[in-house]
């Protein structure tokens, strides 16, 4: 039976049309000739180093971002102009449904096509991870599709708004030119033109949502004639902004380090100078589960801090290594502590789950988007850091006795006889 | 048509369908029209069944049950039920206007708008749109455009010929042949002779046999013997009111 109410009525209407548009997608040899190119290239970086999957969930959703950011904008831009090119327009719109859930059908079918190509290039890198390793830590994938599909999101509001309202595929590549700015890498624009930080992204989807209700409310308007435009449309398009505006300002406001703004204390830890001999630079940082770490919190332990960024093979290697020393030293009173160089907050989480970490991995708020990561990270800088990976091993007072950098971290038996060495002048 | 259609604004003046307004009551107006445009594209993924579908989602038919009885009836009316499940990017002129036809109809609409619809087509599929049509014509309004006399002989029970936003004759087919009623000449002449003819009256037809030619006309007053007076078509009428000087020279 067809449903009677007008929610029901517009729901059902909706979710068939989708379907339909996913289909006229589906069908075609470009769509497939995505798929397979885009699973390709994902079983090609999918193999990454590391105990669990979470470089390689990592690295894909990083490739998917960036590429699968141009492909969506470019896909975008076609479907959104598809009526025009095909001549079918004079027929759809010459039809009784309201344009509102034309546009939005058309939207979500492309996306939903999409979010295949993302599956596409996720499968092939998890193929890829199963043969170098297993699967270990599996649910850093699905944290980083999320993330990925959030940002291919706002790409495709933005594309498909410029190309529907302007009728023109070459109006939503524009959006493309500002995906190569991002990709630049300058720091002015880590903070908040980032929709690839996951941290951005409470503020990008708000944002693209109200895009898309711009689109359904400006598209094809005279066509309407005396009917309003859904209540929804007109009321999301104000109320999707103010969210997106109110999180961008928070950002701003926070100066990308809320821990920063809610204490302005702890703006002093970049001031801090840590070298063998000196005090452990302290910090109070949110770990994987949000909690605020600080050094303070492991007071008589021997601590090994590891400063590491997720875009460096390197350093999977390192936290390896750092969970052996937990398994192996836990009890006599070792504690690893690893400290996230990345723009990205989002990352922390994902390496604790994916590589199955059982110490606190703490994401430095302060690490602006940088040609390198340690040039503006306060805790990098107080530990005169230039080189990552990068551990420091103190005393049960917290004075540092050891740094050691680059490969010597992690490769061999250098920072695991030098823990022992600890252990023996400061047994528990 | 397209205004009609509740595609483009008029720019001036305004047009009504069953009382509704084109420019306002848009909704209305195409939940009552079926519009077969003269030129439209379809997805060519699609197969005939899917593009019918989609379209008649378009028109709101959302029980399922519902849009395949009214599906199947049209394909199986339209001749197009050996070809439901081919891909209509493949299909010849002919039977993409079929499935024109049925995504036209697939709201049983009280008016249907055919822009052209014989246009580009070969003589086998004329005749069948152009018998199609004429079927239809007994359920329902059909406002067909065209320039094939044929295809209003064939259909229309009342015509109108616009030239230029002018209405220059509405009535029926009886009607319109009265309009050029003993005004339709043959004139036997030599080829030499036909550059003065055409020069002086509006032609509708010539015929070459032997080394004469027979020229028709249409003339309110012919000038000479060799004048013949013939039975009028539609064709002669249509060129008749469609003329732009008074004498029916052009």
């Amino acid at each position: 039976m067809a449903p009677t109410s007008g929610t029901g009525k517009s729901l059902t209407s909706i979710l068939s049309l989708s379907i339909m548009e996913w289909k006229i997608g589906w069908r075609t040899l470009m769509f497939r000739l995505i798929v397979s190119a885009v699973a390709l290239y994902g079983f090609s970086i999918g193999g990454e180093p590391g105990r669990g999957v979470a470089l390689s969930a990592y690295s894909t959703a990083e490739a998917a971002c960036l590429y699968l950011g141009f492909g969506a904008i470019v896909w975008m831009s076609l479907v959104a102009v598809r009526e025009t090119t095909l001549r079918t327009d004079i027929l759809v719109f010459s039809k009784p449904q309201p344009g509102e859930w034309l546009a939005l059908s058309k939207f979500v079918g492309a996306y939903l096509q999409l979010l295949a190509f993302l599956l596409a290039m996720f499968i092939g890198s998890m193929i890829s991870r199963m043969f170098a390793g297993g699967l270990l830590g599996f649910e850093a994938y699905i944290v980083q599709y999320f993330r990925a599909a959030a940002v291919l999101f706002f790409a495709s509001t933005a594309a498909y708004m410029l190309a529907l309202l302007f009728d023109s595929a070459l109006a939503g590549t524009t959006v493309g030119l500002y995906w190569l700015l991002i990709q630049s890498g300058k720091s002015f624009l880590g903070k908040f033109y980032f929709p690839t930080y996951s941290q951005n992204l409470a503020a990008y989807i708000p944002l693209g949502l109200a895009l898309l209700c711009a689109t359904l409310y400006f598209y094809r308007k005279s066509r309407r004639g005396n009917r309003l435009p859904a209540v929804w449309v007109s009321y999301g398009v104000p109320v999707f902004a103010l969210i997106a505006a109110w999180q961008f300002w928070t950002v701003i406001r926070n100066g990308h380090d809320p821990e920063v703004w809610l204490n302005p204390a702890m703006e002093r830890m970049g001031d801090q100078d840590a070298a063998v001999g000196l005090r452990a630079a302290g910090f109070l940082l949110p770990d994987q589960n949000g909690k605020l770490t600080g050094l303070s919190d492991f007071n008589g332990k021997i601590l090994v801090i590891a400063l590491w960024s997720p875009r460096d093979p390197d350093s999977v290697m390192l936290l390896d290594r750092l969970n052996e020393i937990q398994a192996r030293f836990a009890s006599q009173g070792v504690q690893p502590i690893a400290v996230t160089i990345c723009e990205d907050t989002g990352a922390t989480a994902t390496f604790a789950r994916g590589e199955a970490l059982r110490y606190p991995v703490v994401a430095d708020w302060g690490t602006y988007n940088a040609p390198r990561g340690t040039d503006f990270s306060p805790i990098a800088t107080a530990y005169r850091t230039t080189t990552l990976p990068t551990v420091i091993i103190t005393d049960r007072r917290r004075n540092v006795k050891d740094i050691l950098s680059g490969i010597e971290s992690y490769d061999g038996a250098g920072v695991l006889s030098r823990v022992q060495d600890r252990l023996k002048e400061e047994p528990k | 048509m397209s205004i009609l259609a509740t595609l483009i604004d008029p720019t001036d003046g305004t047009a009504l369908i069953d009382g509704h307004d084109v420019r306002r009551e848009k909704d209305a107006i195409r939940q009552l029209l079926g519009y077969l445009p003269q030129d439209f594209g379809l997805y060519p993924v699609l197969s005939a069944y899917e593009t019918l579908d989609y379209m008649a989602l378009l028109c709101n038919i959302l029980d399922p049950a519902d849009r395949k009885a009214r599906i199947d009836m049209l394909l199986e009316r339209m001749n197009l039920t050996s070809v439901r499940d081919r891909a209509v990017g493949g299909f010849s002129g002919g039977m993409r206007q079929r499935v024109g036809l049925a995504q036209a109809l697939l709201n049983s609409p009280k008016l249907l708008i055919v822009d052209e619809p014989t246009a580009g087509l070969d003589p086998e599929e004329r005749i069948r749109v152009r018998s199609m049509l004429a079927e239809l014509g007994g359920e329902r309004v059909i406002l067909l455009s065209t320039h094939l006399i044929e295809d209003v002989e064939a259909v229309a029970d009342k015509v109108a010929i616009l030239h230029k936003g002018e209405v220059r004759f509405v009535g029926d087919v009886a009607g319109m042949l009265a309009e050029v009623r003993d005004k339709v000449w043959q004139i036997d002449a030599s080829p030499e002779e036909l550059p003065g003819l055409r020069g002086k009256y509006l032609e509708t037809g010539l015929l070459r046999e032997g080394g004469r030619l027979h020229i028709r006309v249409v003339a309110e007053n012919p000038e000479g013997p060799s004048f013949r007076k013939v039975e009028p078509t539609l064709e002669d009428a249509y060129i008749w009111l469609m003329r732009e000087g008074k004498n029916g020279a052009n």
